[in-house]
């Protein structure tokens, strides 16, 4: 295993436990999005371009608007 | 139960299940080794018989194309279910919403305008690149869609929803994205009709490493592309607009 590969390995067990340990959702989502793109570099580490794209755009994009939304119209009642 | 009972409890289970885990880790293969025909069966033919160099592009759309047609159809339908619910809350749906003189609470300076703005041009010629190159690059149909999305998600960032719901139409994308899903089946039937299996790839698979080649492959990343990019346009013009009903319905 090379030192990129442990390196990023680290990376997405600290964010991963950074997004359980996140108590304010919106912290979360941020929190969350950092870790997708970690586990982008993750696969993109591992050699898998294809999977590291989509990851990029899901991770990235779709899931925190789609929260981000719902926190927007939660608001006040959260 | 108690705190101390809980906590017993806990680390009882978390040490067994660490263990049964770390049993588990100890027993694997090395990284990347599989003992499968399948992978040395698929990177011969990928090159040799589909004349395409990204193997998960030729997997995707040729090897086990009916599979990628099933999740084409998951994806149009989970589309059509969250307009579907969407306008069910809204009563109707609005595509041409009234303009905003100016939305409370957001003031954009000359950098946070700009600097989205000029990114969605290239963020969007970067989705067609890597969707136009799918089956030479890593990248293809789905992933440029997805990227194609944040595009347009990039003039509400810079501009503003009233800008962002009139570039996202969701009548004209609604189009295109059955178009998509359209296109997708139409190939598979056609190659039945002409082969009498479907998805067969019957057109002439040009020469490897050809911005054009690889037959269907190529029409069917092509078709992925418009579906899925449309697809993520209507999603995300149709939850920002949930958030402007919200503030329109607290003033």
């Amino acid at each position: 295993m090379s030192l990129l590969e442990i390196i990023v390995y680290l990376l997405v067990a600290f964010l991963g436990a950074a997004v359980v340990f996140s108590k304010r959702p919106i912290n979360q989502l941020f929190v969350y999005t950092s870790f997708g793109l970690a586990l982008t570099l993750l696969f993109f580490v591992l050699h898998a371009p294809d999977v590291a794209l989509s990851e990029l755009a899901v991770g990235t994009l779709a899931l925190p608007l789609l929260i981000l939304v719902v926190l927007m119209k939660t608001a006040d009642k959260v | 139960m108690t705190l101390r009972g809980r906590t017993i409890l806990y680390v009882c289970s978390a040490v067994l299940a660490f263990a049964v885990m770390m049993y588990g880790a100890t027993g694997l293969p090395p990284f990347g080794s599989f003992s499968g025909a399948y992978t040395d069966l698929v990177l011969q033919i990928t090159t040799a018989e589909r004349h395409v160099y990204n193997v998960p592009t030729a997997i995707n759309f040729d090897i086990r194309g009916f599979d990628t047609l099933g999740e084409e159809f998951i994806f149009f339908t989970s589309v059509a279910g969250v307009l579907f619910i969407l306008s069910a809350v809204r009563g109707k749906t609005q595509t041409h919403p009234e303009p905003m003189e100016s939305e409370p609470g957001i003031v954009r300076t000359g950098a946070l305008r700009w600097f989205p703005t000029g990114l969605t041009a290239f963020i969007a010629a970067m989705a067609m690149d890597l969707a136009a190159h799918g089956q030479l690059t890593p990248g293809g149909g789905f992933q440029g869609g997805a990227v194609f999305g944040s595009a347009l998600a990039c003039v509400f960032l810079g501009v503003g929803m009233h800008a962002f719901l009139q570039t996202a139409r969701k009548d004209l994308f609604d189009q295109f994205e059955a178009l998509g899903a359209f296109a997708f089946g139409a190939v598979g039937v056609s190659a039945m009709w002409v082969t009498g299996y479907f998805l067969k790839n019957v057109l002439p698979l040009g020469q490897t490493g050809a911005t054009v080649s690889g037959g269907t492959i190529y029409l069917i990343n092509i078709a992925v592309f418009i579906e899925i990019a449309s697809g993520f346009t209507v999603l995300t013009a149709v939850f920002l607009n949930q958030t402007r009903q919200t503030q329109e319905l607290e003033e």
